[in-house]
């Protein structure tokens, strides 16, 4: 069954290598369209329907999140393509939505592509996916909402309510309020990456907190700390003096 | 540190203003003084007691107090004081009536009849307190000798001698007096002075009359006795020397240097300084007042009673114990007391000249001597010092202060020929270079500079004959503080720990300076680095890096290659540029070009671009901060440019120089800074303009170190007709680096 894709992107370079790429590795798939605005990408999936788009994200006259905020429903797949954007990067990886990285390889494009292909219909969770990464894209936005793999699905929870991660090996279990715990096959350190520039703090090797739910700390070798659920979890001695300082600009 | 130096400094100045050469001092009616009309003064229990004619008065030192008739006295005018073994001080006021002084008040002596009778408006003469408390009082004319018991009895002492017109009574010990009477007031007006102990009298004094006498016991256990113009040395046995004086002598005194001091009727005080009663051989003081009363307190102070003048004091000498340097002849002077060798049963005083073993006799009637007169040698002393003006005490030796440098010195000469004329010479060692000659009898130097004197004098009669010895004074007068040694090492001290702390103080400034530069610096470089990353902005870089993978994809290998290469001599210029802190005008404006190339490539040569530069800019040596330009050119394309659809988008840069300073404006004629806004603020997605936050930064820091100033003006050009927008131009001026 060969998929119809439209190739959105300002520049020419971009989408005809794109075009290219995908002409040459990926005969599952076929170019039905490009288009260089979210306008004309805009009519054109309305006319076309595709089963999938590759959207570059920083365009003039409107980026590729302005072009998805159009539609009331996503009947198709999405596959970002960026150069370079620290920011939207982040939140697409938040709503654990697939991208790609230009000048794009090969082998990334091939998967990106396979995973489309195999992945479970399942519309609800896409438009849930989308959702969540229209809402934390905002800049003032707060109430972030985050994707996690659990098992084969997603669960979709807001970042407030997380209260702290601990590492399990290659997973790590994110205990949340109201005794909610997820066990997620991302490691600790992927998290403390993406949840950089939020409010949390890795205390110990298998310790990430959030500090908007830390109550108290305990002094001592390294100290321990209590969360807003009563948890105790160990600080370790080595981050002490840095937590402290960080504690000092709360 | 600092502090406690200064106050080393203080201190050392407070130490050379230490004391100098007591002079007298003079205190008056003005001062506090009831009156300048003084009788006696007494030390009694911690207070100079002061008699006048108007009242009696105490002194502390700083206060006088004074006591009338409304305090118990019997009248104001108190003549004579005397203090007793009970601790009471007695006031003889000028009625003769007794008051004594006990526990803070005046008590009249009981009126006895018989004391009364016996006093009878005589004058007493002398009181005197026994160790038992007992008090002797002697009358003149007749009174007699009356002992106070108690307070109450009074008793008549009887002795045949004495015969009711004793004048003078004192108890040397329980058992031992010594009496003056006239034996015989009215037939041979003989004075006699009887030691009881060994039942032996001495005639003292053809003197004859009631006249004041005085009597005193030296600490050497021998008598002073005084009367008239005559004061009388001797001990229990024997006279060792008496002499007499130009006027009447009112009081004398033994100051607790053993210094002899007599107050004279209308002739001043004179002292005797080796203790010794010797003719000629005394200082004078006060010219020709009346000392009527001497006295010392314990704080070492000598007091002076005056008729006339109310009080002198002389402070105590701290150079009272300092031994002067061997050149003194003080063996002289106590060679001469030696000399004085003490005789005789026929009232007669020889002095032994060991030298030549002339010997001189005085007796009471004539001078005699013995050998040849002509050829003995006058003898020299002196007799006065004043130190700017002032008498001082006297002595041999002289610390002053550089502002004590005016010294006058009186001397005189005297030998057994009366009314000689002496030739004198005298000499200060070290500022006369030879003997001065005179029939001056003083020498006067004014503002002599700080040094070590020796002043020496002597005489010469009328025979040609010198003195066997010169009379010497030593004066050592200090330098000021600042002409001293210690002073000058202070100063060098003091100025090498303010050199040190200027040092101090200046390396830590530049120190810190150092660390507020590197701090800068730091902050440049992180500047630098970020203009650098800028420059090097990832989603630049990979765009184009993807608009080139495009000629690849599609076999462009000519295309591929020629950006490829253009591309790599962009980053290499670049991070090239970014090394230095000025660039020439050539390498900015090539990388400018080949970024504008790369940009073209990605917008699909959207918009055509010109770089002028005038032919007044030296592309070579006019240098500027490198990759200050290109932030504003990405604006104009990405933010002007890349927005319209109906016309061919134009970036036109051109540099221009303007006396020393480079103009470069990026003009574009894209959609103007306002709609590109409003395009923005539709956009879900924010806009992050890190490049012109940067330049921004950059900026302020560059102009932190010029003084012409970097400045950035932008220009929004509006279409006359239709008002709309019709691009921007920005306008930098860049100050020319060296």
């Amino acid at each position: 069954m060969a998929i119809n894709v439209i190739i959105i992107d300002d520049e020419k370079g971009a989408r005809e290598s794109l075009h290219k790429l995908i002409e040459k590795y990926c005969p599952q798939i076929t170019v039905a369209a490009k288009a260089t605005n979210i306008d004309e990408a805009y009519q054109l999936i309305k006319e076309l329907s595709p089963q999938l788009i590759f959207l570059d994200i920083e365009m003039p006259n409107g980026s590729g999140f302005d072009l998805l905020k159009k539609f009331d429903h996503i009947h198709f797949d999405i596959i970002f393509t960026t150069a370079y954007d620290h920011y939207a990067i982040k939140a697409i990886k938040y709503s654990a939505i697939d991208y790609l990285l230009k000048p794009i390889d090969i082998d990334d494009l091939k998967n990106a592509i396979q995973r489309v292909l195999q992945k479970q219909k399942n519309k609800s969770i896409q438009n849930e996916q989308l959702l969540s990464l229209l809402n934390n894209i905002k800049p003032e936005q707060t109430d972030k909402k985050i994707a996690l793999h659990e098992g084969d699905g997603l669960t979709f929870v807001r970042l407030k309510d997380i209260i702290r991660c601990e590492s399990d090996g290659n997973y790590t279990t994110i205990i949340l309020e109201g005794n909610r715990k997820i066990v997620t096959s991302k490691t600790l350190g992927e998290y403390e990456e993406l949840f950089a520039n939020e409010n949390f703090f890795r205390i110990h090797r298998s310790h990430l907190i959030h500090l908007h739910h830390l109550k108290k700390y305990i002094r001592g070798e390294g100290g321990y700390v209590i969360m807003s659920d009563g948890s105790q979890v160990e600080v370790s001695r080595r981050k002490k003096q840095e937590f402290l300082d960080k504690l000092s600009f709360l | 540190m600092l502090i406690r130096l200064l106050l080393f400094i203080c201190l050392s100045f407070v130490s050379v203003l230490y004391a100098q050469v007591p002079l007298f001092k003079q205190l008056q009616e003005q001062d506090g003084l009831l009156s300048n009309k003084i009788y006696d003064l007494k030390f009694y229990q911690g207070y100079l007691w002061i008699a006048s004619d108007k009242g009696l008065s105490s002194y502390d030192g700083k206060q006088f107090t004074h006591y009338f008739t409304q305090q118990g006295l019997s009248e104001n005018e108190i003549i004579k004081l005397q203090s007793d073994a009970a601790n009471r001080l007695w006031a003889v006021g000028a009625s003769s009536r007794l008051n004594y002084f006990t526990q803070g008040k005046f008590l009249l002596l009981p009126s006895n009849e018989t004391f009364l009778k016996l006093l009878n408006n005589r004058i007493i003469s002398t009181i005197n307190s026994e160790s038992n408390g007992d008090v002797i009082v002697t009358t003149i004319l007749g009174g007699g000798t009356i002992r106070i018991k108690n307070l109450t009895q009074v008793e008549t002492l009887k002795q045949d001698w004495v015969n009711g017109a004793s004048f003078f009574v004192k108890q040397l010990s329980p058992d031992q007096f010594i009496w003056g009477s006239n034996s015989n007031a009215i037939v041979n007006k003989k004075l006699r002075v009887q030691l009881l102990k060994k039942n032996q009298e001495i005639n003292l004094s053809a003197s004859q009359g009631y006249s004041k006498a005085s009597f005193i016991k030296l600490m050497s256990g021998e008598y002073l006795y005084a009367k008239d113009q005559e004061l009388i040395h001797f001990n229990d046995s024997i006279i060792i020397g008496r002499s007499f004086l130009e006027k009447n002598i009112e009081c004398v005194y033994e100051d607790h240097e053993g210094k002899i001091w007599v107050g004279l009727n209308a002739g001043g005080a004179v002292c005797f300084p080796m203790g010794t009663i010797s003719q000629g051989g005394y200082f004078s003081y006060f010219g020709n007042k009346t000392i009527s009363a001497i006295c010392g307190d314990k704080k070492g102070n000598l007091w002076f009673a005056s008729i006339e003048s109310g009080l002198f004091y002389l402070p105590p000498n701290p150079y009272s114990n300092y031994t002067p340097p061997k050149v003194f002849s003080s063996e002289k002077l106590n060679k001469t007391k030696n000399n004085v060798q003490t005789t005789n049963s026929n009232n007669s005083l020889l002095i032994n000249n060991l030298l030549n073993d002339d010997v001189l006799t005085l007796n009471k009637d004539s001078v005699s001597i013995k050998n040849n007169a002509d050829t003995l040698p006058p003898l020299i002393y002196i007799s006065g010092i004043k130190i700017n003006e002032k008498d001082t005490l006297p002595g041999n030796y002289y610390a002053l202060s550089y502002s004590e440098n005016s010294i006058k010195i009186n001397y005189a000469a005297f030998s057994a020929v009366n009314n000689q004329k002496f030739q004198f010479r005298y000499r200060l060692t070290d500022f006369d270079k030879d003997w001065i000659y005179t029939d001056n009898t003083f020498a006067q130097y004014n503002a002599l500079p700080p040094g070590d004197y020796l002043f020496s004098v002597s005489a010469m009669n009328a025979q040609g004959v010198w003195s066997k010895e010169n009379a010497n004074v030593f004066f050592k007068i200090s330098p000021p503080f600042w002409q001293t040694l210690w002073f000058f090492i202070l100063l060098v001290s003091f100025i090498a720990v303010l050199v040190i702390l200027f040092f101090i103080i200046r390396v830590k400034q530049i120190k810190k300076r150092e660390q507020e530069k590197t701090q800068l610096h730091k902050r440049i470089a992180d500047i630098e680095l970020q203009a650098l990353r800028a420059q090097m902005n990832p989603h630049f870089i990979f765009n184009t890096l993807a608009s080139i993978q495009y000629f690849i994809t599609d076999n462009n290998v000519e295309a591929a290659n020629q950006y490829l290469s253009k591309f790599a001599k962009l980053m290499r210029s670049i991070i090239y540029n970014s090394r230095k802190k000025t660039v020439p005008l050539k390498d900015e404006i090539q990388a400018l070009e080949l970024y504008i190339q790369m940009e073209q490539l990605r917008c699909n040569y959207s918009f055509d671009y010109e770089i002028k530069c005038s032919e007044n800019i030296d592309q070579n040596d006019d240098e500027i901060p490198g990759l200050l330009i290109q932030p504003y050119v990405e604006n104009a394309i990405w933010h002007g440019l890349t927005y319209i659809k109906d016309r061919k988008g134009i970036l036109k840069i051109s540099l221009d120089k303007k006396k020393d300073f480079i103009k470069c404006s990026i003009e574009d004629n894209g959609i103007g800074r306002k709609k590109s806004m409003e395009i923005k603020a539709q956009s879900l997605k924010p806009h992050q303009s890190v490049g012109m936050s940067i330049t921004k930064e950059r900026l302020d820091i560059l102009n932190s170190f010029q003084n012409n100033k970097l400045s950035v003006n932008i220009i929004d050009k509006i279409n006359q007709q239709t008002q709309e927008a019709e691009g921007t131009t920005v306008e930098i001026f860049i100050p020319l680096f060296d």
